[in-house]
């Protein structure tokens, strides 16, 4: 590229979006917003009262928040590092990660039913009484009082295949704890431990008492210390998104290279604390749907599974942009290829920390971690409707695309770096899917792939919501950084 | 500040303080006002010339610390495995945390010339030959340690699936085994990797030495190279297709490591985060040890204009950043111990950081991992050398304590307290590991003698004067609309000597 004619080039780049562009963004937000109302009202005259939209609009915004969280990481990496290549795309992932605030509205509810602690979502939210309150609350205590110091698990072995019921080593412990303890093994803690209204409790297992449960819900999920952490963690991330934000369109109008300077001087402090935060968005939002489960790894999970959506939409996001004549002289084909190589690194590093965190505990083979991939279909032993999920994400989040993202034609080409970045993105809401969906119970079944219009209206509808805020947010600002003192670094990029 | 090397006039790089840059302007990579001819003469040098009196003082000590090496190991296999200070219930010890603290030491190489590279980073030519070597002499370190545990060391060959009449074949679901593949795979792939990097700089030496027999030695190393365009091209692609392939055995072989401890049952061993946590610590000791190489090396060697402050800098950001990441690892492991509810994860966590016998060695490895990098937020104390340079021999100590607590601690509370039992090495463990050192420096230090160790040709590759429009006038300009991005515009054209 001829070094000498950027100057040139750059006066005829189109970097707004058209006068009206922005009312597609405001059409957009209220369909989405049309479609979450509809998906209440479907949920609402359906067999699961609001349950099933309180659970569907979780699912909903889940993908979203990853692919935020992660986009605001990237800005503060992107300072950290000093990155020249990136910058011309910049605005679009401050963008991005401005959305964090309006997917915390739609959290809300999910907040809401933390704060009835009437276990919709959360079964930890339930308040749990001492054992003996509980032990008198149900005679089906009686039957099984006889049967807590023989075999961990027995007192369940009637309601379950008997064959299938992983062992808790909780159970052992616990049991010369609390003499009147019933203590339900995590695999089926969800089932038993949801008193919402429609759900078919069975005989013997009311009201089981779960100590492990209810030490958390004294604990780090106590559900006012839970609200107030979500909270904070919206609230921060979200001022971190708008300083950065505000700052890069300040720089459109003055193109003050302090601004560069001041905002690199920040980002390690406040990508350690973003960092930290979007970890425990993770376990507390997410991990803590199972209360029984855990693993440190689930943070980095979540991170890895929303960046490479993330980057899914970013390449998206541009080829429709020049696609329509924006941005056509700032954003060459070297951008995509850099875009492509994100996203080709992400469908690696997700792969390895997504089996790395199955290897582990497939390979050591203890209950009290097997049981959560178990229930995900993830086993020969026992497969189920979640099955097919999983091996989406071996095969279409991984195999497939590792093989048709590796050659550099196809990251170059607009075509090919579309056709995968909407297959991976396809996936990604397999995986938020599997990683939500399986922990709701519904009554009288056990493990059943649930995909309604609910859970379509409100994974689609947060999406327009999203995107028709982005488009709007987009709209009123330029497209890329104007003024950026890497802007010439990053139109000079090449590669080899 | 803002303009100092932007200024036309100055010609004299040295006093540049290049750890700065400003937004917009990259800093230059190599100072004193060097050309390429002055550039080459500062690397040959060291090999061409004879070698200075403390070169012959270090390869003294180190050598002696080999033979300390050679004894210990003639000692263990003439007596067995039982002069090792391992039983039950630490059944491994000094010779996987050694080999642990090894490999991991040999990840910054390779991090250096493979995701530097693809990442575009120019600083890593200044330091990337001798991490690659580094890394190569820090796996030869590592490999020894489990070939020797095996006790039976003429049987070592055991290990490759070799047919054999008794059909005994290794055991395919122990991730012991697989790391016999993840670390030979890496140690070709990263001994590749090097001799293609020095290919063009070893046909540098030929040209230039005086000698016979190094001309002989060095003709022949370096494949028939004349610098020709073709060779160039073809030599490009094999680099970037070693770095492709080089950059996922960065993440594998740490990772397969970890899996030897995290595919087990045992609390403490058992967490799901293990493999990016040990390689990220193995990055963080990589980097320390380059650090601790480096820095020496550009004072004694005359290399301060190639290893700048800023690459001195960079690697000091690496290894802030790293020692974040493992911290952001202990902190996950403490976390979710205590939110699991898990007894056993608790209680192996009590004893491993408050009442257990080996509690002073996690608050050591807290010390020197978590808390002692933290001074490198400070842009004045990474501009120090000296401060570098304990930070990074901290980090150094740190690490291995870290795989002293990972193992150790794990194993010595065992599950009944009737087998509860503790570690303490023997004098042939201690002089192995000394040894080893011995053997790391002695590889080191004739490399330094002998091979080019600094990347001349990729050094070249990044200095304005390999820039295209390197000779044109340039005009200056401080408004980016108007601008015209040349990577090195900072640099100002030397006048044609020629």
């Amino acid at each position: 590229m001829g070094s000498h004619s950027h100057a040139n080039r750059l006066d005829s780049d189109v970097t707004r979006l058209r006068p009206g562009n922005g009312g597609i963004g405001i059409f957009l937000m209220l369909a989405g917003l049309a479609g979450v109302i509809v998906a209440a009202i479907v949920s609402y005259t359906g067999a699961h009262d609001l349950v099933r939209f309180y659970r569907a609009l979780l699912f909903g915004v889940a993908g979203y928040l990853a692919i935020s969280c992660s986009a605001l990481l990237f800005v503060l990496i992107n300072h950290l590092v000093r990155a020249g290549w990136i910058t011309n795309v910049r605005r679009v992932l401050e963008t991005l990660a401005i959305q964090i605030p309006l997917l915390g509205i739609l959290l809300i509810p999910t907040i809401i039913t933390v704060a009835k602690q009437d276990g919709t979502i959360y079964s930890w939210a339930v308040p749990s009484d001492t054992p003996e309150v509980h032990h008198g609350a149900g005679d089906a205590h009686a039957a099984t009082a006889g049967d807590q110091h023989g075999a961990p698990a027995a007192p369940h072995v009637d309601n379950h295949a008997a064959g299938a019921k992983p062992v808790h080593t909780e159970t052992a412990k616990l049991q010369h704890v609390g003499k009147t303890d019933n203590i339900i093994p995590g695999y089926h803690a969800g089932e038993v431990s949801l008193p919402y209204p429609n759900e078919q409790v069975r005989p013997g297992v009311e009201r089981d008492f779960d100590r492990l449960v209810a030490e958390k819900n004294h604990g780090w999920l106590k559900p006012a210390f839970w609200i107030f952490r979500i909270i904070a963690y919206l609230a921060i991330l979200t001022w971190v998104a708008w300083y950065y934000r505000s700052r890069s369109i300040a720089q459109d109008a003055t193109g003050d290279v302090d601004i560069s300077s001041n905002l690199q001087k920040i980002s390690g402090p406040l990508l350690m604390a973003c960092g930290l935060i979007v970890t425990f968005i993770a376990f507390d939002m997410f991990m803590s749907l199972d209360p029984h489960w855990f693993s440190t790894m689930y943070g980095v999970y979540f991170f890895a599974s929303g960046t490479q959506a993330m980057w899914a939409v970013m390449c998206l996001t541009f080829i429709i942009l020049q696609s329509r004549g924006y941005l056509k002289e700032s954003i060459g084909t070297e951008h995509f290829h850099d875009m492509g190589k994100m996203l080709w690194a992400f469908i690696v590093f997700f792969a390895y920390i997504a089996f790395s965190q199955y290897m582990l505990q497939w390979y050591a083979n203890m209950p009290e971690e097997t049981f959560w991939y178990d229930k995900r279909g993830y086993s020969t032993a026992h497969p189920n409707g979640y099955t097919p999920f999983a091996l989406i994400l071996l095969i279409g989040r991984f195999i497939i695309p590792f093989l048709g993202l590796v050659s550099r034609h196809v990251k170059r080409n607009r075509f090919g770096l579309g056709f995968w970045s909407v297959w991976l993105l396809a996936c990604f809401f397999c995986d938020i899917y599997l990683l939500i969906m399986p922990e709701f119970h519904w009554a009288g079944t056990t493990h059943e792939l649930r995909f309604g219009l609910p859970e379509f209206l409100c994974v689609a509808g947060v999406g327009a919501l999203w995107l028709g805020n982005m488009i709007r947010m987009l709209a009123a600002n330029a497209l890329r950084p104007l003024r950026d003192p890497r802007v010439h670094e990053s139109l000079a990029i090449q590669n080899i | 500040m803002a303009t100092i090397y932007s200024d036309p006039s100055t010609t004299i790089y040295r006093e540049i303080d290049n750890a700065v840059e400003i937004p917009g302007k990259r800093a230059p990579l190599v100072l004193g006002g060097r050309d390429f001819t002055s550039v080459t003469e500062v690397v040959t040098d060291v090999n061409l010339k004879p070698a200075p009196f403390g070169w012959y003082v270090g390869f003294g000590v180190a050598f002696s610390f080999f033979l300390l090496y050679v004894f210990c190991v003639g000692m263990l296999l003439t007596t067995g495995v039982g002069v090792w200070g391992n039983n039950q219930p630490v059944a491994w010890a000094f010779d996987i945390i050694n080999f642990v603290f090894w490999v991991g030491i040999g990840h910054a190489g390779t991090l250096i010339s493979a995701i530097l590279y693809l990442f575009r980073q120019n600083w890593r030519t200044g330091i990337n030959r001798f991490a690659e070597a580094m890394t190569i002499f820090a796996v030869v370190c590592a490999g020894l340690y489990p070939a020797l545990h095996v006790g039976r060391v003429w049987l070592a060959y055991w290990l490759f699936p070799i047919p054999n009449q008794m059909a005994m074949w290794p055991q395919a679901r122990s991730p012991l085994w697989w790391d016999v593949f993840a670390v030979s795979t890496y140690a070709t792939v990263s001994l590749l990797f090097w001799y293609v990097g020095m290919i063009p700089d070893l046909a540098t030496l030929r040209d230039r030495s005086k000698a016979r027999l190094a001309e002989f030695i060095y003709g022949i190393a370096s494949l028939g190279w004349n610098g020709s365009c073709r060779h160039w091209h073809r030599y490009e692609r094999a680099y970037l297709l070693l770095a492709a392939l080089a950059t996922p055995l960065v993440l594998s072989v740490h990772s397969v490591v970890s899996f030897d401890f995290a595919t087990s049952q045992l609390p403490g061993w058992h967490t799901t985060i293990l493999p990016p946590y040990f390689v990220a610590g193995a990055i963080f000791g990589g980097f320390a040890m380059v650090l601790v190489l480096a820095i020496p090396a550009r004072e004694w060697f005359g290399l301060k204009d190639i290893i700048t402050m800023r690459h001195l800098d960079n690697m000091a950001k690496i290894m802030l950043a790293t020692g974040m990441i493992v911290s952001y690892a202990y902190c996950m492991e403490l976390f979710i111990a205590w939110y699991s509810g898990a007894h056993y994860e608790q209680s192996l966590f009590k004893f491993r950081a408050l009442g257990g016998p080996y509690a002073w060695s996690f608050w050591a490895m807290m010390f020197c991992n978590a808390m002692v990098p933290q001074v490198l937020w400070v842009r004045k104390w990474r501009m120090n050398p000296w401060i570098l340079f304990l930070v990074a021999n901290i980090a150094n100590i740190g690490m291995w304590w870290e795989r002293f607590v990972i193992i150790v601690t794990s194993l010595n509370r065992d599950f009944l307290p009737s087998s509860w039992g503790l570690y303490w090495p023997t004098w042939i463990e201690v002089g192995m590991f000394a040894g080893s050192f011995g053997l790391f420096f002695t590889l080191f230090l004739l490399f330094c003698r002998f091979l080019p160790i600094v990347a001349m040709a990729e050094v070249k590759s990044i200095m304005p004067e390999a820039h295209p429009h390197h000779q044109e006038p340039h005009k200056q300009t401080h408004d980016e609309a108007a601008g015209d991005y040349r990577p090195d515009e900072h640099h100002v054209p030397k006048p044609k000597a020629h």
